[in-house]
């Protein structure tokens, strides 16, 4: 029986799951106003899918059909993907990352294939890379190759980098209060920022002799970040947002600058995020739940851990077996992907942060799993696999 | 502060069928008009010539293979100009049209070469309308906009008409939105552009970008006014609205004086409507630690419990503003919230009864 679709005829809940329910959804006051209606919906799909799913049966984890679906993208996106040709770097890395964490090999001719063609992505004038062949840099497309090519692990992807090409670029987009833009007249946020240290980071930028006018302003910038609520925003004022958070915190992490926002504010936000009854993570205040948020909300934690004098435990403040219940039986689909909540398609990049998040929720906040459901460790900072970043790491102090 | 609603139910009517001119009916609009011929070339005057049109008339001097790819896409402007459709790639294929790879091809071309004409413009329309996130077509468009203002100081009004088309379709559109900055800032034309704003949020409150462009219009050019009447408009209509509170709290810091106990009554009075609503309680708490007084807030916590004891937003508040004092009251409350009343966050509030009086520090 299926694990995501309800069951046909549907069986009628009993009296004691609908008063379960009905205690830990979220409560409308007598005041329907549109997020009470837009959350009630999802609750009741969740509550569908639970009700469908025999209580006996475990929650398995579909790898081989997540396998043989992300491999089909790597070859062919579907029809109507036109909008994925600025995406090429990310379509890349979504999928290499989420082979990572599932443990699978890319043969080697595939990896070679990937690896070339992203080497056609470089702008030769301004440095740095663009979303595709012949297109303009830009910081997020740079970060999702460098990455991707982290990914593969693969002694030609780590020789293809050019770190002074990176350079160049970084410092073009480096702004006069400390900020970045994410390409030359693009927007200026805290994703700009995470994308442009860490590649700096993780290419050995931050310890050659420009590593000041990179990290310049960076703290202060992510502390100008921190909203009424303590959580990030993605610019000065803007709303606190479990990506940008991520992006922020990260960001500090890699700086070793984590004393420049107030991380006990932070975790007191961050740990609200976890919905009572989906168990996943939303990414703002009275919003839905969304798989995704399963890593950005989910690495906080772990994040946070990293504090000198951090209390033991603190990647662990989370609830990592709902959240492993909410990413296995309603983002997963059992003919491959994963997708933000029920009633929304799979996609990549869905698929990819919700098993980062999966992997956070097993290896940081010790979900209970087996052998059969264990997706590989992955690094809160780099959302890399924890194997392939070492290995990174050690290639790149050898150069 | 109103404590009811003036003008803003008027706007919001106003807005609405301001929206129909603005996103539904170009003809109606005369920004749109300027903007009309280009949109619909690619797909009108194509299917229209296409019949009739044989390779050779299209293109006389290309040869068959050219003529069998260019034979719809129709960009006969830019004869002459050398460029390469885009290729397809040999990883995560995509199944490209003929127009897409023609249109991107030469606007990729262009980008790289120096012209910033006319021409170039219409193309970077084109291609935005085909993929509306390409940040080198937005890029391209915004190098072409700076020349060709210098003389026609009318198209950043156009650039304005131009982004609120796109925006109306992709409403989280980045690059749309980055434009729209940059386009009403070097055209001094920011008077309109919270309005602007209120369209876009009437069709989603929460729209991430539209409450950053607002954000900007009030952090970086003071435009505060009528800024507090229009988060009250919002919050009451769905006090939910977490970017409502948010963009409040800015303009509060703002405005000289504006973060007063009136402000605190308001939210008191917000409360009261829906308790376990998260949103108003951190608001209250950061008016607290901003130096407000908090006493009210936290007898009407105490209130809320008597009458729920499993309203979660007004036992946090207790617990993150008690005083020294009160750490046997903390304790209590962290071992409710802990053992019965939200136990997704057992661990938390355990830690932090174990603890009580200390923030847990990251």
């Amino acid at each position: 029986m299926s694990t995501n679709t309800p069951s046909y005829p549907p069986s009628v809940p009993t009296e004691r799951e609908l008063t379960d329910f009905g205690v830990q959804r979220v409560q409308h006051e007598n005041i329907f106003s549109d997020t009470w209606h837009a959350q009630h919906y999802v609750e009741q799909r969740v509550f569908d899918i639970r009700h469908a799913r025999p209580p006996e049966k475990p929650l398995v984890l579909f790898r081989e059909k997540h396998v043989s679906w992300l491999m089909r993208h790597l070859q062919y996106l579907p029809r109507g993907s036109e909008s994925f040709d600025v995406l090429q770097g990310w379509s890349c890395f979504w999928i290499v990352h989420s082979l990572n964490l599932l443990g699978a090999t890319i043969p080697v001719p595939t990896a070679s294939m990937v690896v070339k063609h992203l080497a056609t992505f470089k702008d030769p004038v301004v440095g740095g890379y663009g979303g595709g062949p012949g297109q303009s840099s830009h910081l997020a497309s740079s970060f999702s190759v460098i990455m991707t090519l982290c990914g593969l692990g693969t002694e030609e992807a780590l020789m293809s980098i050019d770190s002074v090409s990176l350079l160049r670029f970084i410092l073009q987009m480096k702004q006069a209060d400390g900020s970045f833009r994410v390409s030359f007249g693009g927007e200026t946020d805290v994703r700009a920022m995470y994308c442009a240290i860490c590649i700096a980071s993780i290419v050995g930028l931050l310890k050659g002799v420009e590593a000041e006018k990179i990290t310049r302003g960076c703290a202060s910038y992510v502390k100008s970040l921190q909203g009424f609520d303590g959580g990030l925003g993605g610019e000065p004022g803007a709303e606190s947002h479990g990506g940008n958070s991520f992006c922020g915190l990260a960001t500090l992490v890699i700086l070793d600058e984590l004393d420049a926002v107030d991380t006990g504010a932070l975790l007191d936000w961050a740990v609200m995020r976890q919905m009572a009854y989906e168990g996943g993570f939303q990414g703002r205040t009275n919003k839905l739940v969304d798989s995704c948020y399963s890593f950005w909300v989910g690495s906080l934690f772990p994040l946070l851990g990293l504090k000198a004098r951090a209390p033991a435990g603190m990647s662990k403040l989370f609830d990592a077996d709902a959240l492993q219940r909410y990413v296995l039986e309603c983002a997963q689909l059992e003919n491959g992907g994963f997708r933000d909540k029920p009633g929304t398609s799979r996609d990549l990049m869905h698929s990819c942060y919700a098993l980062s998040g999966l992997s956070i929720a097993q290896h940081f906040g010790e979900a209970k799993h087996d052998a059969k459901n264990e997706v590989k460790k992955v690094d809160p900072v780099f959302n890399i696999a924890e194997d392939k970043i070492n290995y990174v790491k050690e290639f790149f102090s050898q150069t | 502060m109103p404590k009811t609603l003036r003008f803003r139910d008027f706007i919001c009517i106003h807005l609405v069928t301001t929206r129909w001119c603005v996103f539904s009916s170009p003809s109606t609009s005369g920004l749109f008009n300027s903007v009309q011929p280009f949109t619909t070339m690619g797909t009108e005057q194509a299917s229209q010539e296409a019949p009739n049109a044989t390779p050779e008339a299209a293109n006389p001097t290309a040869t068959d293979a050219d003529n069998a790819e260019s034979i719809d896409v129709n960009l006969d402007e830019w004869k002459g100009f050398e460029y390469s459709p885009v290729e397809f790639s040999p990883v995560l294929t995509i199944n490209l049209s003929d127009e897409f790879r023609h249109v991107f091809g030469l606007l990729y071309a262009v980008k790289k070469s120096k012209e910033r004409s006319k021409r170039a413009l219409d193309l970077t329309s084109r291609a935005i309308i085909l993929q509306n996130s390409s940040p080198t077509a937005w890029m391209l468009r915004r190098e072409v906009v700076a020349t060709l203002a210098e003389n026609n100081p009318a198209l950043w009004a156009i650039e304005l008409g131009f982004t609120a088309k796109i925006i109306s379709k992709n409403e989280k559109n980045y690059q749309a939105w980055e434009h729209r900055r940059f386009a009403a800032e070097s055209g001094n034309l920011l008077q309109t552009e919270i309005q602007f704003t209120d369209v876009a949020l009437n069709g989603d409150e929460k729209n991430y970008h539209a409450w950053c462009h607002r954000h900007w219009l009030v952090r970086d050019h003071g435009l505060t006014e009528g800024e507090l009447d229009a988060t009250e408009w919002f919050i009451r209509t769905d006090l939910r609205n977490n970017s409502a509170w948010n963009h409040r709290w800015l303009v509060t810091g703002l405005v000289e004086g504006a973060r007063n106990d009136d402000e605190m009554t308001f939210a008191l009075e917000i409360v009261e409507k829906a308790p376990r609503n998260e949103a108003v309680w951190n608001y209250i708490h950061a008016m607290g630690k901003s130096g407000l007084s908090i006493a009210a807030a936290k007898a009407k916590a105490v209130e809320c419990l008597e009458v729920d004891a499993g309203c979660i937003p007004a036992r946090r508040f207790l617990v993150l503003n008690a005083s020294s004092s009160e750490a046997s009251e903390v304790r209590k409350h962290c071992q409710i919230l802990a053992s019965g009343v939200d136990p997704i966050r057992k661990k938390y509030w355990e830690m932090k009864a174990a603890d009580p009086g200390r923030p847990i520090k990251g």
